[in-house]
């Protein structure tokens, strides 16, 4: 955790501000915001800029997800069931695993990852392609949960008395809840109720819509609480003291004056809310309530893959690296974030 | 949830609703006795069979699916019933409680003469009139679950069954009649030249009034065969013992050998697999009902599984059904297109490749008289991609999304993702709509939620075209202008033909007829007929003489079993 500031920084800019105030280059320092010192540490941290290149990596890999299947040549929902050569790919005597290849995965110099058991579908295109449904549908919830965290923990912070212990007793309900058996049992019903009622069809934009609402719906109230508190000791300050006495109202404090200095937590608990929303929509498409078929995501990929362990080990290990990877890149960036943005961080 | 069998639900819960799997027949000649195969196994021991799902009903007017049925056999005795052997590999119809049988010419009114000192488990005889009373309760609104034959060939219209007011002045179903104590006599609405196949359904079974709880009766069957119940634990275990009163002698189609049959509900199928395979001491003398799993198949090539496996077929097919109540699907070249468009040697791998199924060209069982091989469409098992893109054109289709709905199983779902891929290859767009397996097919019964393309199976219920055409693609009785509860692609082709064929009273006129029918509808493209299954199982070193019988969706045959030593 304190990795950023463990090799002994250098004083002027190790530290916070306030600090800096008596030395030389005070003057020179004296304009940095807290953002500005937060990013030098994040600079100079090693793991935060391992993990913010892997993480820009795999954007661009979502991104960019049809351009990079273009370079095998092979579209993730297409069933193949010859290589170049004419030899088949899958052996369908055996149950249709893959012929050859490392560890039977039916990898090859077309296939760099190998073929999926029984469709012969390539797990290369597949895996990038569920990068996008992994991340799309991890940052849609991650920003339905912090919205809805952050307003209803300022209003519940602010506010105060019957609100407060409303909105409170709200949070809690909401903490008590299992979740993710909420979420499996609620996320077909949803779907089929949104194609009952409203007319709107069952398909994968609206199966994600539905994913990534009940992350949010279920992932706001640990950021509440915490908004909340924060905002209960902001309150107090002086500068909203101050404001108030001079006549602003409740929109000018909550908006100028409590939202910028909650900023920090905020950026913290998004990056470490959005790798735990990865896990929660593999969890959910592994157990069937995801998205639907043929659309890749990696939940499915293990899923799929777990029944084939011990014929194509390899299946199995692709999509959960790529997970592992993603939510650990996630997790330390995370954890830098925090570090860079605590001064208390600092002196440990 | 329910597979009753590797490959799911599809077929097995069509035959939960609506079908049966219990019977078929191969091989009319009802009357051959004897015969009986008996395996080389001692008698005695005990024989442990994994099953996922609970059988559900057991009550005899209740049981209607694949794996009840199996189990029904070893409790249950009817007027007839059919045996496989295996070395003829022939369906035999055997007379099961009846000594004989015969009808009138018109095929109306059927008379059976029960055999000599049968016995219920508690040494009471077993009556005519308990036979009688069974196919009354198959009447009731609460056993609407069993073979519907009862209330559609019997000529009682109205009757309710047994527990609506005075049970009709205490006369039940008048067309029933127990004439003493050995004798029943059944007069039908209709000319059935194959009611001795019908009397082979589980309504046909006996039960004595003065032990009937109603709904109650499913957890304990009061034995007529050569087992009865000792425990029964839903969803966890049900333990057979034998029945004593039960004589070997009057039984023509089992050979009961082992002394008593656990089964165990629950364990998924690739546990089991992995368990069967290994052969422990604990598992020589178990078999389960569902076959290998896909990824487990590689492994039956091992020296030490090789000769524990055994494979068979069945006699139900599937298919996918095109809804024509869909304006789009009215268009018969979207229909064609759609037909030639599938790839069905993907359809099959999705299903666990060429061990575990084979591409079927027609509805009907290749062996079965009035099979006609396909000649109409001649598409490939690969499709004709080219064809079917020529189709669409003609069909004025734009990509519209078609949905397909499947049983929400891994096979299931495999497959269908299969069908849609390969649709997708010609431009058709194709969306996958998983239902729960229970409910799956009620949901496509119902008009208002059924899907664009339906997956769907069929078993016929015994070796007549009379239970396939008009169950897949007849009428509904009940309603005019309404499609049978199986006609899932709500095909209206050739129902004034079948009406014709239903009064015809000559069975080889029938057949033929609906064979020559069957070949006019699939000329409109109702369906495209898929695969049949294939089963592989392995089985306990100790097990002796496991045959799979295709007249029960390719169950492991537990009449004819045995162990090899009984420890």
């Amino acid at each position: 955790m304190t990795l950023g500031v463990s090799e002994a920084p250098s004083p002027n800019d190790g530290l916070p501000a306030e600090h800096l105030a008596e030395t030389a280059e005070a003057k020179q320092i004296e304009g940095r915001s807290l953002g500005k010192i937060a990013f030098a540490r994040l600079r100079r941290d090693k793991i935060a800029i391992i993990s913010a290149v892997v993480i820009l990596l795999i954007i661009a890999v979502a991104l960019l997800a049809p351009l990079i299947v273009k370079l095998n040549g092979f579209p993730p929902d297409q069933f193949n069931k010859l290589d170049a050569d004419g030899n088949p790919l899958l052996n369908t005597r055996d149950g249709g695993i893959p012929i050859g290849g490392l560890f039977g995965s039916g990898s090859s110099a077309e296939h760099w990852l190998g073929v999926e058991p029984q469709n012969g579908r390539d797990v290369f295109s597949r895996l990038v392609y569920g990068t996008r449904v992994s991340l799309l549908v991890a940052l849609g919830g991650t920003i339905i949960a912090v919205v809805l965290g952050t307003v209803i923990g300022m209003v519940a912070g602010y506010f105060g008395g019957w609100v407060d212990t409303l909105l409170s007793r709200l949070m809690d309900i909401m903490l008590s809840f299992p979740s993710l058996l909420f979420v499996m049992a609620l996320t077909p019903v949803i779907a089929s109720r949104g194609q009952d009622l409203l007319g709107i069809p069952d398909d994968n934009k609206l199966r994600m819509g539905v994913l990534m609402f009940v992350l949010g719906f279920f992932g706001w109230a640990y950021l509440a609480r915490i908004v909340r508190g924060q905002t209960l000791s902001l309150r107090e300050r002086e500068f909203v003291e101050a404001a108030r006495s001079l006549g602003a109202g409740p929109g000018y404090v909550i908006f100028k004056q409590l939202l910028p200095n909650l900023l920090p937590t905020l950026l913290v608990y998004t990056t470490l809310l959005i790798p735990g929303n990865i896990t929660a929509e593999a969890a959910l498409s592994f157990l069937g309530v995801g998205i639907k078929e043929p659309t890749a995501s990696w939940g499915r990929m293990i899923s799929d893959a777990s029944d084939w362990i011990e014929s194509n080990p390899l299946y199995l290990f692709f999509p959960g690296m790529a997970l592992f990877i993603t939510v650990l890149a996630f997790n330390l960036l995370g954890d830098s974030v925090r570090d860079a943005l605590d001064p208390r961080a600092g002196r440990g | 949830m329910d597979h009753v069998k590797r490959t799911g639900m599809a077929i097995a819960t069509a035959v939960t609703l609506t079908l049966t799997a219990v019977a078929c027949g191969g091989d009319d000649t009802g009357g051959a006795s004897g015969g009986q195969s008996t395996g080389a196994g001692a008698k005695g021991g005990t024989v442990t069979v994994y099953a996922v799902n609970d059988p559900e009903h057991l009550d005899p007017a209740r049981n209607f699916v694949t794996d009840s049925g199996m189990i029904g056999k070893l409790i249950t005795r009817t007027l007839t019933d059919y045996r496989y052997d295996a070395k003829s590999k022939k369906i035999v119809l055997e007379k099961d409680l009846a000594e004989s049988y015969e009808s009138t010419p018109d095929f109306k009114t059927w008379t059976f003469t029960l055999k000599d000192g049968l016995k219920y488990e508690d040494g009471t005889p077993i009556l005519a009139a308990d036979i009688k009373y069974n196919v009354e309760r198959s009447f009731a609104a609460d056993m609407a679950e069993g073979a519907p034959y009862g209330k559609n060939y019997m000529d009682c219209a109205g009757y309710k069954g047994p527990y609506v007011g005075d049970n009709n002045g205490g006369k039940g179903c008048a067309a029933i009649e127990a004439k003493d104590e050995k004798t029943i006599v059944f007069k039908l609405n209709r000319a059935v030249p194959s009611f001795d196949g019908t009397t082979t359904m589980k309504i046909f079974a006996p039960v004595p009034k003065a032990k009937d709880t109603k709904t109650q009766y499913d957890n304990k069957p009061v034995s007529s065969g050569p087992y009865k119940i000792e425990t029964y634990t839903r969803k966890k275990q049900l333990v057979l013992v034998r029945n004593t009163e039960w004589d070997a002698k009057t039984d023509p189609v089992r050979t009961a050998l082992p002394d008593k049959f656990i089964f165990k509900f629950g364990d998924a199928e690739a546990t089991v697999d992995q368990r069967l395979i290994a052969d422990g001491a604990a598992d020589q003398s178990s078999l389960s009902f569902a076959g290998v799993q896909p990824e487990n198949i590689a492994k039956t090539n091992q020296a030490n599984v090789k000769d524990r496996l055994v494979e068979s077929t069945d006699i139900c097919r599937r298919y996918i059904a095109f809804n024509q109540q869909k304006p789009l699907l009215k268009n018969q070249k979207l229909r064609e297109a759609l037909y030639y468009g599938l790839d069905r040697t993907s359809y099959r791998d999705g299903r666990g490749g060429e061990r575990l199924a084979a591409v079927v060209d027609s509805v009907i069982p290749q062996d079965m008289q009035g099979y006609q091989p396909e000649e109409t469409f001649k598409a490939p098992p690969e499709g004709d991609p080219e064809k079917a893109k020529a189709l669409l054109k003609e069909a004025g289709y734009k990509g519209e999304k078609l949905t397909l709905a499947t049983a929400d199983s891994g096979l299931a779902t495999k497959a269908a993702e299969a069908a849609q891929a390969s649709w997708k290859n010609v431009g058709i767009n194709v969306e996958i709509q998983k239902v729960p397996g229970d409910n799956y097919y009620s949901t496509q019964q119902q008009d208002s939620a059924a899907a664009d393309l339906i997956t769907a199976g069929w078993c016929y219920d015994w070796a007549s075209l009379t239970t396939i055409v008009p169950s897949v693609f007849g009428p509904d009785a009940t309603a005019p202008g309404k499609a049978a509860q199986n006609n899932y692609g709500r095909s209206q082709a050739g129902w004034d033909k079948m009406a014709e064929i239903a009064k015809e009273s000559d069975k080889e006129k029938v057949e033929q007829g609906l064979a020559d029918l069957y070949t006019e509808i699939m000329k409109t493209a109702p369906v495209v007929p898929t695969l049949q299954d294939l089963n592989v199982y392995v089985v306990g070193s100790n097990l002796d003489n496991v045959v799979a019988d295709p007249n029960s969706g390719g169950l492991p045959d537990l009449t004819q079993i045995g162990v090899k030593k009984v420890s």
